[in-house]
């Protein structure tokens, strides 16, 4: 299983990754990639601050930022969790988020896994 | 597009038109040249005006532009788009929609066709100032360059248009070919047809349309009826009109200034009489220009003339009066002397010696017949004769001596001559108002005069006449006072006339130049009125096809709304132009715009846009349409769907929407559609490619990223779940739609289900039951229902997008994704 970072800079890998194949898929993947990162980043801070074992994502998020010692960066990485996840899902006319708006996502879950 | 609601394909020509009308309304030459000077040019004009003869347009064809469709569009350094692009479409009719998320480039594309055909257009000189930094793209080194395959109908190859920018937008440079010729738009012949039947359309300028000034609206809506070239010529002709009339309203504004400074004058006891005779002149209904000059130029009348008499010679001349009492003094001198000898005597003794003489001239020497004393000899003879002669001189003296008395005597009467009217009575009182110190002195020299040459009571004597000749000299220089002081009136009364005298003058020049004008004005307004009657004939003419497509438009856009379109129509002349929109709201006629919704003035706008564009004159054969569907609810993009897959029949439609809700009606209407997806990665690279429906999108991005031997196998573990749920998930959005409005629900609820569903389960939930599942065991029970093992199949996809096992096969994984899509397809029949 990669680590979180090793996660986040596949994800950053991908955007920046010309290789044809990709090319309609990429922020797709990319957004799995991050979203995959900011999941088990969150699983493995909760377990080591005494906190683990969610099974709903929401209250998940809602424990995190009642815990993390900055909440306000709790709060951006649910939205951007949700952002990400919507990516993922064929759920809404919404279409693929743009590059620039990966890579933004891409870094407040760096400063996250960082902040550990 | 029904070819009922076109208008005709083959249109009689403008000037064909307004030959004929003109000739319908016995235009003379004048009228004509001035017709066809407006309908050519301002310069045409000023020379008709001037009286040039301009001939109608020689009656050629115009030029046909040559149906156009659209094979590509590639974009260098251009607004978002970096390294090139390019956007292949497909030369025939059909739909495509061009998907992209807003920033992802798909725009630019629409702008960059737009620009290249364009070029340096009004439209994006009122951009912002931060479009206009912004056209050239960012990340891009290279040139900004825009191309584009156009197919032109009856070539066997496309024409390739390319546009080239320098240093700011406005320096381009448009080719064609692969020589790269230099051409405009004019010369391919889009000139008009770019303005009239504009074949773009944005978000901005959907909402846009109807909030600009009714006349704007007004414009952009009569300019695809062609009739640009009679509005051009009204308005030329309106300012040659206003331009001409301009002299007769200053003329008659002086006309007005100068009858009250007039009327003013005409109570001044000076020029009183003068100013009152020009105003008269002046303010009959046509005034006599020739009088008025005469009036004031010519010599004046009234007390000025009587004042005037005065200054010429009055006839009493002083140095005659003493030529003439010197000469009857030595008359009568003279004649005293002559008195004091006895002058018949005289006379007599002379006869007597004559006749002595005569004697002796016949009897000869002898003695005197008279004295018998005396004789009569030579000697004799020569002293009478002598003494004869001198009492004959004396005789004769005396009578010159008096008829020289009389002659001077009756000079001196002549020269006192009566007094002149001049200085009478009648002129004095005309004059008394005028400068009654001038009147006084008349009257004391009319006295004075009339004293000097009234005869005397015993006669003229030559005493009396002596006397009166001693007074001329005393009235003449009276008169001359008189003559002098009249001299002064005269050059007063000039003084104060002469600045009225000017402005009359003045007025009536320019008088004379309006009647010019005013002859042209009249002749402009009568062709301004005849355009007007024809641009209003033709244009109902024209017009009504347009109308009726809108209203057969809005009536397929609208869907549910309640509010319907009755009569679309252009009403009003010059500033009160505006279209008119009659709607009803449940049957309740109301005003267009304040109850309608920002989807419906959207749909409203493409309602009136789709007409222009789709005229049968129009050579482009694709209409570019970016983002309608954003403030459009569900019903409507339907709708929008159904009526742009109407008009792709016969025309290249290409849609730029920026999320998936039109492909998505699409799709449920079984709306044949081409769909291009733009991507923009960083640097500005950006793709467009051909994409399926999003399930079957999904599920190759699965299969090639699964298959592909260029990501690492942990790469792949991680992503292809992502596609394969992706997958299922779109399977079961695009069947949900048709389940749920066959149950009677409305597309915005259904909307509002699908919003709700936030996963895979509740989306199969959903498309199962109808409703949200009241759990994911619903779900899985109803798959095992369906097919064995199913449900197992579902929860190994869950499981593995969030933790993929090390072991993970994604090209089975993605087998195993295509039975689950294939069963839930097979449930919904």
């Amino acid at each position: 299983m990669p680590t979180p970072t090793q996660l986040l800079i596949a994800a950053a890998a991908v955007l920046a990754n010309d290789e044809a194949v990709l090319d309609g898929r990429r922020s797709v993947t990319a957004a799995a990639l991050a979203r995959q990162a900011i999941e088990s980043a969150v699983d493995q801070w909760l377990a080591a601050n005494g906190a683990g074992g969610w099974s709903n994502r929401r209250e998940a998020f809602l424990c995190l930022a009642a815990l993390h010692p900055d909440p306000a960066l709790a709060r951006q990485l649910h939205d951007t969790w949700a952002r990400l996840s919507s990516a993922c899902h064929a759920t809404s006319y919404e279409l693929p988020p743009i590059t620039s708006e990966l890579e933004r996502w891409i870094a407040v879950a760096r400063r996250f896994v960082d902040a550990q | 597009m029904t070819d009922a609601a076109s208008p005709e394909p083959h249109l009689p020509t403008l000037p064909a038109i307004l030959a004929r009308r003109a000739a319908d309304a016995g235009f003379d030459d004048d009228a004509r040249s001035l017709l066809w000077a407006a309908y050519d040019s301002d310069e045409a004009l000023t020379r008709a005006v001037a009286g040039a003869r301009i001939e109608p347009p020689a009656a050629a064809e115009p030029r046909a532009a040559r149906p156009v469709w659209l094979s590509s569009i590639a974009v260098e350094g251009f607004r978002g788009i970096g390294p090139p692009a390019e956007l292949l479409i497909s030369a025939q009719p059909g739909l495509t929609l061009v998907v992209g998320r807003n920033g992802s480039g798909k725009s630019s594309f629409a702008e960059a066709l737009e620009a290249l055909l364009t070029g340096d257009n009004l439209r994006w000189r009122d951009r912002p100032r931060s479009w206009q930094d912004g056209w050239r793209n960012l990340h891009h080194d290279g040139p900004t360059v825009v191309a584009a395959e156009l197919q032109l109908e009856g070539d066997t190859a496309p024409t390739r248009l390319e546009r080239r920018w320098g240093a700011s937008f406005t320096e381009s440079t448009l080719t064609a070919g692969p020589a790269g010729t230099p051409v405009t738009a004019a010369e391919l012949g889009w000139d008009e047809a770019l303005t009239n039947h504009k074949p773009f359309l944005s978000y901005n300028e959907l909402g846009s349309m109807l909030e600009q000034s009714p006349s704007t609206i007004y414009d952009s809506m009569a300019a695809v009826l062609g009739l640009d070239r009679l509005t051009e010529a009204r308005d030329r002709l309106r300012l040659v009109r206003l331009d001409a009339e301009k002299p007769t309203k200053e003329v008659t504004r002086a006309r007005k200034a100068l009858l009250d400074d007039l009327t003013a004058a005409a109570d001044s006891p000076t020029i009183g009489s003068r100013a009152a005779e020009a105003r008269a002149a002046l303010a009959a209904r046509r005034p006599d220009l020739a009088q008025l000059e005469a009036l004031a130029f010519g010599e004046a009348t009234g007390p000025t003339d009587e004042i005037g008499g005065l200054v010429q010679a009055l006839g009493l001349d002083p140095i005659a009066g003493q030529q003439a009492a010197a000469e009857l003094v030595a008359a009568r001198d003279r004649r005293a002397l002559a008195a004091e000898t006895d002058a018949a005597r005289s006379g007599r003794v002379a006869a007597l010696l004559r006749q002595a003489l005569d004697v002796h001239q016949h009897d000869g020497d002898g003695r005197c017949p008279v004295c018998g004393a005396g004789t009569l000899d030579a000697a004799w003879r020569a002293r009478v004769d002598t003494e004869a002669a001198a009492l004959e001189a004396l005789a004769t003296d005396i009578r010159e001596a008096d008829t020289a008395l009389e002659q001077a005597r009756q000079r001196v009467l002549q020269l006192l001559v009566s007094v002149p009217a001049a200085l009478g009575l009648d002129a004095e009182r005309a004059m008394r108002d005028a400068d009654p110190h001038l009147a006084e002195l008349v009257a004391e020299a009319r006295q004075r005069w009339q004293e000097l040459v009234a005869p005397p009571a015993d006669g003229w004597t030559i005493d009396q006449l002596l006397a009166r000749l001693a007074g001329v000299e005393e009235v003449s220089a009276l008169v001359e006072r008189v003559r002098v002081a009249a001299g002064d009136s005269v050059a007063s009364r000039d003084a104060e006339w002469r600045p009225l005298a000017g402005r009359l003058s003045g007025w009536v020049t320019a008088a004379r130049a309006a009647e010019v004008s005013s002859a042209t004005a009249a002749r402009a307004g009568q062709v301004e009125d005849f355009l007007k009657d024809a641009e209003a004939a033709i244009r109902s003419a024209r017009f009504q096809p347009i109308a009726d497509q809108a209203a057969a438009l809005w009536a397929q856009l609208r869907q549910q709304s309640n509010v319907s379109l009755a009569r679309v129509a252009l009403e009003g002349r010059t500033t009160s132009r505006r279209v008119e929109l009659d709607v009803t709201v449940d049957g309740t006629a109301t005003s267009a715009l304040g109850v309608m919704s920002q989807g419906e003035i959207h749909a409203l706008a493409l309602s009136l846009f789709l007409p222009r564009v789709t005229a049968a004159e129009s050579p482009f054969r694709f209409l570019i349409i970016d983002d309608p569907v954003q403030a459009m609810d569900p019903a409507r993009v339907d709708g929008l769907a159904e009526v742009l897959s109407t008009i792709a029949q016969d025309h290249q439609v290409i849609v730029f929407t920026h999320d998936d809700r039109l492909p998505a009606s699409c799709r449920r209407l079984a709306v044949e559609a081409e769909i291009v997806e733009v991507n923009r990665q960083s640097g500005s690279r950006v793709t467009a490619r051909l994409t399926a429906g999003p399930a079957e999108r999904a599920i190759d991005d699965a299969r090639i990223l699964a298959s592909t031997q260029r990501l690492p196998e942990s790469l792949k573990q991680q992503i292809v779940p992502i596609h394969c749920r992706r997958a299922l998930e779109a399977q079961a959005r695009d069947l949900i739609w048709p389940r749920l409005l066959a149950a009677g629900h409305t597309p915005a609820r259904i909307d509002e289900l699908l919003d709700e569903a936030t996963t895979t389960n509740d989306l199969l939930g959903l498309l199962f039951f109808g409703r949200p599942a009241t759990g994911p065991d619903q779900v899985y029970r109803k798959l095992d229902e369906l097919s064995d093992g199913m449900a197992k199949r579902l929860r190994f996809l869950n499981r593995t997008v969030h933790d993929p096992p090390p072991d993970l096969n994604p090209e089975v994984l993605t087998g195993e994704t295509k039975r689950l899509m294939r069963l839930v397809r097979d449930w919904a029949g």
